[in-house]
C-alpha cells in the first residue's frame, strides 16, 4: 500500500464519529460541568467556552480531551482574590461531583460513579482571570514554574493551530506520542510540529512526518518553541526540557529506523479494520503458562 | 500508594470494556481502598476447534480471550494440533463460574476466588493459601503491575479455569506445572525476581529468607 495512503486510512481510523456514543457522551459531560461551574459562581458568571484538541481539529481517537475554559472578569474576586484560590475554589466546586485531578493548570475530571469509578471523562476544566479588558488574555494559575502563573490566549492558540496547514502530522505526532507513552505536553508537541514544519505545509505526510522525526533526532537541541499567546513571556523550557528532548530524539531515530527497515505499519500499526457490527467482540491475545500455586 | 491509585483507576475501566457484567464495589483493605469486582464468566462456549483450543493451552501457545471472558482458539493459529486421548474425558466443557476479583491497583497481583461451583478441598490444585488461583508463577513477569491491568489477569484467570474443567472431569492438569517445593523455590527463583507468593515484592526481600529456613539451604 502507498505509505500516504495508508497513514490517511490512520488518520481517518483515528476520527470520532460526531455522532457516535463518544462525543455524545462528551457533550453532555461537558454540559454538565458548564452548569454545576455557572450554579457554584452564579455571582461572578464566568466565560465559559470550550478548547482542547477538538476545538483545534487535532483529535484523535486514543488522545483526546476537551478543554472547559472557565474565565472570571479581571475585577471579580468572586471565585477568589489570587490565580491559586480560584484555581483551588473552582477545584472545590467540582471535587463533589467529580473525581478531580490536578494538572499544572487545569483540573482533570473522572467519574466518581461507583459502576464507573475513575472513568476519564476525558475533560479539563481550566480556571483563569482576564488580564484586563476583553481582548482574551487572561492569567491561569500554574502549580510549578516560578512565576506560578501563565500568560496565554485561548483564540490565540486554537487559531495558531488550527489554521497551520499541518493539522494531519500534528494528529500522526499525538498518536505517536501516545502509542509510546512519550512525556511531552500536547502542547508543546503542536507547536513543535507547527514550527518544524514551516515551509512544508504543502508536503506530503510522510514527507512531514520524516522531517520532524530527523529534527528531532539530529537537532533537537537546535528547536525553539515558543507559546504564540505570549512569546517573550512564557518560559516553555520546562516543558521541553533535557529529558524530554532525549526522549523525542530517541524515540525519533528508532522510528526512522523503524520505517527504513521494515515500513510504517511497525509505526502505527495495521489500519483497524472498521468496527460497528454487533458480531464483532473485542479480545485479547493470552499466552497460557506453567501453573503454579501453593497447593 | 498514588500509582497504585492510577493503575486502579486504568483497571476499572479496562474491566468496565471487557468485564461489562461485572458488579464493581470497593472495600477498605489494610493499605487504601481495594476494588472488588463478581461476576461470572464461561471460558468454553463452544465444541468449535476445542481440540485445537486445549491443544494450544497444553502447550502454552496463545489463545484469544473475548470481551466476557470466553477462551477461543486464536484466529492467527498456524500450528498444526495433536488430540489427545484425555480429551474423551471432558464431558461437559461448559461450565459458568462465579468469580470474586480483587485488586488494590498496587504491586500485588490481583486475586481471582472461585465462589461457585464450590471448591471443595479434594478439588483445588494451583491455588494460593487463601483459596485464590495461582494462574502463572508470579517471578516469570507474567504480570507487571505498572504494565498489565486486571483484565490481563483475568486472560490467565479463564486459562486457569479450562485447566481445571479438564483436571476435575478428565483427571489430567494440562500445561506445564511447576513444583511448590521449597527446594525448588529457593533453587529457581532468583533474589531480584518476583517472589511466588504475588506480593510483587522482591524474592529476597519477601519469602527468601523463610523458604531458606525451611530448607534448611542458603545461596
Amino acid at each position: 500500500m502507498n505509505e500516504n495512503k495508508y497513514l490517511e486510512d490512520i488518520l481517518q481510523s483515528q476520527m470520532l464519529d460526531p455522532d457516535g456514543q463518544e462525543m455524545k457522551d462528551l457533550r453532555t459531560r461537558r454540559d454538565e460541568v458548564e452548569r454545576l461551574l455557572r450554579e457554584k459562581f452564579e455571582k461572578s458568571s464566568p466565560t465559559i467556552r470550550y478548547g482542547g484538541s477538538k476545538a483545534k481539529g487535532t483529535m484523535i481517537l486514543e488522545a483526546y480531551d476537551l478543554d472547559v475554559i472557565c474565565y472570571f472578569a479581571h475585577d471579580d474576586t468572586g471565585a477568589g482574590e489570587t490565580l491559586q484560590e480560584i484555581y483551588e475554589n473552582v477545584e472545590k466546586a467540582l471535587v463533589n461531583d467529580y473525581l478531580v485531578t490536578r494538572k499544572p493548570s487545569a483540573l482533570r475530571l473522572k467519574s466518581r460513579d461507583l459502576n464507573q469509578w475513575g472513568t476519564d471523562f476525558h475533560i479539563d476544566v481550566v480556571p483563569g482571570r482576564f488580564i484586563d479588558g476583553d481582548d482574551g488574555d487572561v492569567f491561569l494559575y500554574r502549580s510549578s514554574g516560578e512565576k506560578g502563573r501563565q500568560k496565554t490566549n485561548l483564540d490565540v492558540h486554537i487559531k495558531h493551530v488550527k489554521d497551520s496547514g499541518v493539522t494531519g502530522a500534528i494528529r500522526l505526532l499525538k498518536l505517536w506520542r501516545a502509542r509510546n507513552n512519550l512525556s511531552i505536553r500536547h502542547f508543546v508537541l503542536e507547536l513543535l510540529t507547527i514550527e518544524l514544519l514551516k515551509g512544508k505545509r504543502d508536503s506530503k505526510l510522510s514527507e512531514q512526518l520524516r522531517h520532524v522525526w530527523i529534527q528531532m533526532r539530529d537537532n533537537v537541541e537546535g528547536i525553539r518553541v515558543e507559546d504564540p499567546a505570549n512569546p517573550t513571556g512564557n518560559d516553555l523550557s520546562e516543558l521541553f526540557n533535557a529529558t524530554i528532548k532525549l526522549e523525542l530524539s530517541t524515540m525519533a531515530a528508532q522510528t526512522l529506523e523503524m520505517i527504513e527497515k521494515s515500513d510504517w505499519e511497525q509505526v502505527f500499526g495495521p489500519v483497524p479494520a472498521k468496527t460497528g457490527s454487533p458480531l464483532i467482540v473485542p479480545g485479547f491475545t493470552v499466552r497460557p503458562r506453567a501453573s503454579f500455586g501453593e497447593k | 500508594m498514588a500509582g497504585g491509585s492510577l493503575r486502579l483507576d486504568i483497571s476499572v475501566q479496562a474491566m468496565r470494556d471487557f468485564f461489562p457484567d461485572f458488579s464493581l464495589s470497593l472495600s477498605a483493605a489494610e493499605q487504601g481502598s481495594e476494588a472488588v469486582w463478581k461476576g461470572r464468566v464461561q471460558p468454553i462456549q463452544t465444541t468449535e476447534r476445542l481440540t485445537e483450543l486445549l491443544d494450544d493451552i497444553h502447550c502454552e501457545r496463545p489463545v484469544w480471550v473475548r470481551a466476557g471472558g470466553e477462551v477461543r482458539h486464536h484466529p492467527d493459529c498456524a500450528f498444526g494440533h495433536t488430540r489427545y486421548g484425555w480429551l474423551d474425558g471432558v464431558r461437559d466443557p461448559f461450565i459458568s463460574f462465579d468469580l470474586e476479583v480483587r485488586s488494590s491497583g498496587g504491586k500485588r497481583h490481583p486475586k481471582v476466588f472461585v465462589r461457585s461451583p464450590v471448591m471443595l478441598p479434594h478439588k483445588m490444585r494451583h491455588v494460593f493459601g487463601d483459596g485464590s488461583i495461582c494462574p502463572y508463577a508470579p517471578w516469570e513477569n507474567v504480570w507487571l503491575w505498572e504494565r498489565d491491568t486486571v483484565v490481563d489477569y483475568m486472560g490467565h484467570a479463564v486459562v486457569w479455569l479450562i485447566k481445571w474443567i479438564v483436571w476435575d472431569q478428565a483427571g489430567v492438569w494440562i500445561g506445564p506445572e511447576l513444583s511448590h517445593d521449597q527446594g525448588f523455590l529457593v533453587r529457581t527463583i532468583e533474589r531480584n525476581q518476583q517472589c511466588w507468593c504475588g506480593s510483587g515484592m522482591k524474592y529476597k526481600k519477601c519469602h527468601l529468607a523463610q523458604d531458606q529456613l525451611k530448607t534448611g539451604s542458603s545461596r
